[in-house]
């Protein structure tokens, strides 16, 4: 990769939307309001802001630092347009950091949209660190999307989420294209009185990739629920594991862990939905399951005139869906 | 005749247990039944001619004049052969447009024509529109039943196995089955695998099984006489 290309930041931007575009792939996303100036948006490419926005109802207070990005943002009112975040890393070799606070002040509510891409990687890691913070009858949507390209890079997203009365989260990741590398993804929550979480993980290893989702959440408080989802699909020598905790403590709390995993070749994936009841009023489930792609589902297809790769693409599409 | 399958001392076993036990017959006319009680081999047989490898063959499968025994179940489908699973599978997750869309891969059709087709046949069968966007897991048994034969119908197949495509369905929804059947038949060969002496009765020609073996073949009347005669025993 030559570090020319990116010198000038606008073509830099230009790049960290074409791979947005790639991260969410086949999804309902609109990726090109990216390039629209009334977007709300923070642009991060290596430890450098290249792009921000903020709106009415919006802070985004960025800066550079010598540990990497320190971020600030904060949601005031209930914010209409989608707030994009991109984080990418456009050369071989870097050490991407970031540290990003998120309140959602009382009442407010927003959508965050965030692409973590690294094209180019051979030898990128990408660490951040994120606290979120949900004030009363606030509700934030915070959705990943990753493409690390052929060789995959070394990402170890951390986010801890404090969802106070009457919050609601909802938060996934997708990985569905090119190489991962190395993924680590690990979030928890805390909930009080009536809030509510709902997490859900969408991810495809290949090659060598080693995956790891953690996700926990304490229903600490009155009526506050959350559910764990996760979609794992461990291809060629990949390897996933995934363990959803949930700890019951409010009363008529309520929790549930539904991971399911795919193996497809030499694949191998392990899934642990641990669940802890500390009040009799509270009730947390779960489900849990380990296979390869249905045959009969396979068959199916085939018989509609689809190779076994494409019949297995579909179903699996059907399944992170 | 065009798009006929020919079944030459077909033996087919699974598990080592002898499910078709030397059968040979030729479909004929537009539409086709195989009838027969339950565990006669006819569910056995449709998989076999389809080409599900779990069903190891002795004998000979014929298709305008290929022989096809050897043959997986993509290259039969290409040819134009496809089957409507008596229990359609669940698909976790998948859309109906989406299973829909795949099915129609053969007639790369453009996105909006594939609309217009699918919400005119979705009326067809009596399934409302927005049922397109909904996932086929969450789909009632009959209902799913309904897209496997859509399914089917715009893989626009040579020959269409539909096995039992009336179970799971209600009696209100039945007729619809029937003059979808009906509408598929003027542009592929139905084969029908059915209980249903009704639907039977859509085909002209028959054969009878049990336990593997034909007992009667010919006119559909015929053999459903048979068939009666043979219950009363």
């Amino acid at each position: 990769m030559n570090n020319k290309r990116f010198n000038s930041d606008e073509k830099v931007v230009e790049e960290l939307i074409s791979n947005a575009e790639k991260a969410a792939k086949f999804s309902e996303i609109d990726t090109s309001a990216i390039h629209n100036e009334r977007f709300p948006k923070l642009l991060l490419h290596k430890n450098k802001i290249v792009g921000k926005k903020e709106i009415d109802g919006l802070v985004v207070d960025a800066k550079e630092t010598k540990n990497g990005i320190k971020a600030r943002v904060i949601v005031n009112k209930k914010i209409e347009l989608p707030i994009y975040l991109c984080f990418g890393v456009l050369e071989k070799s870097y050490d991407q950091r970031i540290n990003i606070e998120l309140i959602a002040e009382e009442n407010s509510e927003a959508k965050i949209y965030a692409f973590c891409t690294f094209p180019n990687a051979e030898n990128v890691s990408h660490l951040m660190k994120a606290k979120y913070l949900l004030k009363k009858n606030s509700k934030i949507d915070y959705h990943e999307f990753h493409y690390h390209g052929k060789n995959g890079a070394f990402v170890f997203p951390e986010i801890f989420v404090s969802c106070k009365e009457n919050s609601s989260f909802n938060t996934s990741i997708t990985s569905l294209y090119g190489v991962i590398g190395k993924i680590k993804y690990f979030v928890d929550v805390v909930l009080e009185k009536n809030s509510k979480c709902a997490a859900l993980s969408k991810i495809k290893g290949s090659k060598k990739d080693m995956i790891k989702v953690i996700e926990n959440a304490k229903l600490l408080g009155e009526n506050s629920s959350a559910v764990i989802k996760s979609r794992l699909i461990s291809s060629e020598n990949s390897r996933a594991i995934f363990r959803g905790e949930i700890i019951g403590i409010g009363d008529e709390s309520r929790g549930h862990v539904d991971c399911k995993e795919i193996i497809m070749d030499n694949g191998f994936a392990k899934t642990i939905p641990k669940l802890k009841v500390l009040n009799k009023k509270a009730r947390v489930t779960h489900e849990a399951a380990i296979g390869s792609v249905d045959k009969k589902e396979i068959q199916t297809l085939q018989a509609r005139g689809l190779t076994t790769e494409e019949a297995i693409n579909l179903i699996v599409k059907g399944m992170l869906e | 005749m065009k798009n006929q399958l020919i079944i030459k001392n077909l033996s087919v076993m699974k598990n080592s247990a002898l499910l078709i036990d030397n059968i040979s017959f030729k479909t004929e006319g537009r539409i086709f039944a195989i009838i027969g009680p339950n565990g006669s081999g006819k569910t056995s047989l449709a998989y076999t001619i389809m080409g599900l490898k779990e069903y190891k063959t002795r004998g000979k499968i014929i298709f305008n004049n290929k022989d096809i025994t050897k043959l997986s179940i993509t290259e039969r489908a290409k040819l134009g052969i496809t089957l409507a699973w008596q229990i359609p599978a669940e698909f976790e997750g998948l859309k109906v447009k989406d299973y829909l869309i795949a099915s129609c891969k053969c007639q790369n059709l453009k996105n909006e024509k594939i609309n217009s087709i699918l919400e005119n046949l979705f009326k067809e069968i009596g399934l409302k529109k927005d049922y397109l966007e909904k996932r086929i897991s969450e789909l009632s048994g009959g209902e799913r039943k309904r897209v496997e034969l859509l399914s089917v119908y715009l893989t626009k197949p040579k020959i269409a196995l539909l096995d039992e495509p009336d179970s799971g369905i209600d009696i209100l929804s039945f007729k619809l089955i029937k003059r979808f059947i009906s509408k598929m038949s003027k542009e592929s060969c139905v084969v029908l695998i059915t209980h249903s002496e009704e639907l039977s009765l859509l085909s002209e020609n028959a054969v009878l099984l049990f336990n593997g073996k034909i007992l009667k073949s010919g006119i559909t009347r015929e053999v459903i006489k048979a068939y009666r005669g043979f219950e009363n025993e």
